[in-house]
């Protein structure tokens, strides 16, 4: 037999001499090459429990994309069940809400849970209820209201306490992220805070260091978070992905700074955003869209739009197709369609600057504010239907991306409804009463309806009642 | 290697971070030929690893921990090229094995050979221990860190590891010579 006198030894003579002794030529080259054109990922800083991240609830981020995944199918499953209801129930106007299914109201700083045979209410501290500052459901009968500047309470509805609190008081502004789950402030000292409410007692800020951000906007499935920074004279945009709490670097050059005050939106759903560049200009300003694919820092600028003082307020954000093939532009008095390649290909005339556009799931149908006026357009620039809202009420597309749903002041409360997406036929509506008095003719509400088959939260923007 | 270096790649500067790359691809490029025993499959581990080094650089905590964290992201990755080619189905068969043992001046030239075909026939998660234990040099400690695993499962590991490549020492001692008698 032969000798074997030292394992250990031999084996590592193997494995020196197993192998090559240098290294391939351009190895090295072909990862810096790749390396250059790569951002670094900067992770979040823990300030508040180290231990509690990730931001949706799980505990590793790989156990929170698998749970994240079984979430959303069973979101799906729940909005097909919803919808088949809605469909097997047609032919007749169908109620928006279950029964036992629950609105919460919002109207003179008390917070009341509406049912559809009747009326609980609770005061709720802290609360002003003053516009965009609609209470956000956090899960249950938890939400979340604004307590003042710089402040945000948890509050338990069943209770009317609050029962945990944010704290926002950094000076840049804050987003909620569509849905309510989380909220995004940032400061000028160059950091976002990301804040979420996997326990509604406890909320968790998580910050990231994004030097020179100046605006944060959330995409449109609350997953992604893109900030606008000015760096060097150069408008750059971060995204950060909530999930795996890191953020990557999309340069682009959108603009210099000089007299430029930019914002961000995301187009759509997909990677694209929209920077919205206002340069000054006697008399006004130009506003210049440029759309940025954050997956390849591509760009598009479109032609810059004048806008003089004095005119109508300043255009909303345009809406790109869920394909990515067609984005709507609004300017003052039309929408302009543009192609992929940033070619316009219809327009559509609007009587004044067009707000909240949004397409239909299948990317067809454009619908958007004109002044009072709910309108639905073709993608092809050709206008199908119209109705009248009144100056605040707000619409979005339902769940499955067929039917609009407005919730407009009424008297005495609020009415949400149902219109069908290819003609604004009313189909559902349901009377949201408001628990306090309402003078008659004197409501001027405004709502904010989270989805037609899930509890809608609703702000009741109300004169306060007479004693 | 030199904490002031990765603390500057740390904080996006580029220049040190080439400069960290280029002292830093030969060890990992060796180590994980030896994992894999593929040189193409050695060239894309290594390749992932730096530009997953640059863009996780802000991750790494602790400068000096930086070499045992470029070993964690290149095994990673070895792995990772692994099982894609056994969901290919794809067996790799060194060149070596092909050829004669290379005659040289070591005295246990055979041994060596069979030692190297044993090591080939080890699971990768076996042999990745071998190689960071034996040849990288690292206490099994740190290696049941760069693998996630717990340091039991690194001493199960490199004890069965171990027991297959002394078993297939003695095979290949026990094999019949061409002319009938033990080798």
């Amino acid at each position: 037999m032969t000798a074997m006198p030292d394992f250990d030894r031999l084996l590592g003579a193997v494995l020196e001499a197993d192998g090559p002794q240098s290294l391939p030529p351009g190895l090295v080259e072909a990862a810096l090459t790749e390396a250059r054109t790569t951002s670094q990922r900067r992770p979040l800083i823990p300030v508040a429990d180290p231990l509690g991240w990730p931001p949706i609830g799980w505990p590793v981020p790989r156990a929170a994309s698998r749970r994240f995944a079984l979430v959303t199918l069973v979101a799906l499953l729940a909005a097909a069940l919803v919808t088949s209801a809605l469909l097997i129930a047609g032919g007749r106007p169908r109620a928006l809400l279950d029964d036992g299914e629950r609105i919460y109201v919002w109207a003179n700083s008390r917070a009341h849970l509406v049912t559809p045979d009747g009326v609980s209410s609770y005061a709720v501290p802290f609360f002003r209820g003053d516009g965009a500052d609609c209470a956000t459901l956090v899960r249950g009968s938890m939400t979340v209201t604004r307590g003042g500047f710089g402040q945000w309470h948890v509050i338990d509805l069943t209770s009317g306490k609050p029962v945990g609190s944010v704290s926002t008081d950094y000076g840049g502004g804050e987003r909620w992220s569509p849905g309510g789950a989380t909220l995004a402030q940032f400061d000028y000292a160059g950091r976002v805070g990301i804040t979420t409410f996997v326990d509604p007692t406890r909320p968790l800020t998580r910050w990231i260091p994004v030097p020179g951000v100046i605006d944060v906007a959330w995409s449109l499935a609350g997953d992604r978070l893109a900030a606008l920074a000015v760096r060097d004279g150069l408008v750059v945009i971060d995204v950060i992905d909530v999930i795996d709490a890191a953020s990557a670097t999309v340069t682009t050059t959108v603009t210099t700074l000089a007299s430029a005050t930019p914002s961000i939106g995301w187009a759509s759903n997909g990677p694209v955003v929209e920077v919205r560049v206002g340069t000054s200009v006697t008399g006004g300003f130009t506003s210049t869209t440029t759309l940025v694919d954050t997956q390849d820092a591509s760009a598009i600028t479109l032609p810059g739009i004048p806008m003089l003082d004095g005119q109508d307020p300043t255009p909303g954000f345009g809406a790109l197709t869920p394909d990515g093939a067609v984005f709507a532009l609004p300017s003052s008095s039309e929408i302009t369609l543009f192609d992929r390649q940033g070619a316009p290909v219809a327009t559509i005339p609007t009587d004044r600057a067009a707000r909240e556009l949004s397409w239909s799931a299948d990317g067809r149908l454009l619908a958007f504010r004109d002044g009072e006026r709910l309108v639905l357009a073709d993608i092809d620039g050709r206008i199908r239907a119209s109705a009248d809202l009144g100056p605040t009420a707000p619409f979005l597309w339902d769940r499955d991306g067929s039917d609009l749903v407005v919730a407009r002041p009424a008297v005495g409360g609020a009415l949400v409804e149902r219109y069908r997406g290819d003609d604004l036929t009313l189909v559902a509506g349901i009377q949201a009463t408001s628990p306090e008095p309402v003078r008659s003719g004197l409501p001027t509400a405004s709502a904010l309806a989270v989805g037609a088959s899930l509890p809608i939260c609703l702000q009741l923007d109300v004169e306060p009642a007479v004693p | 290697m030199d904490r002031s270096l990765v603390e500057r790649a740390r904080g996006g500067d580029r220049d040190a971070y080439e400069a960290l790359a280029h002292s830093s691809t030969r060890r990992l490029y060796l180590a994980a030929y030896r994992i894999v025993r593929d040189a193409a499959q050695a060239e894309d581990a290594v390749q992932q690893t730096l530009v997953t080094m640059w863009r996780e650089l802000p991750s790494l905590r602790d400068p000096d921990r930086f070499e045992s964290w470029t070993y964690r992201l290149v095994v990673r990755f070895c792995l990772a090229e692994s099982r894609r080619d056994r969901r290919a189905g794809i067996r790799q068969i060194p060149i070596d094995e092909l050829l004669p043992s290379r005659a040289d001046d070591f005295a246990e030239s055979d041994l060596r050979d069979q030692l190297s075909r044993a090591l080939h026939d080890l699971t990768i998660e076996h042999r990745t221990v071998v190689v960071l234990h034996h040849y990288v040099g690292l206490p099994l400690a740190e290696i049941a860190e760069i693998l996630g695993v717990p340091y039991g499962t690194v001493g199960s590991r490199l004890h069965h590891a171990t027991r297959a490549l002394r078993a297939g020492l003695a095979a290949a001692d026990r094999t019949p010579a061409p002319g009938g008698q033990p080798a």
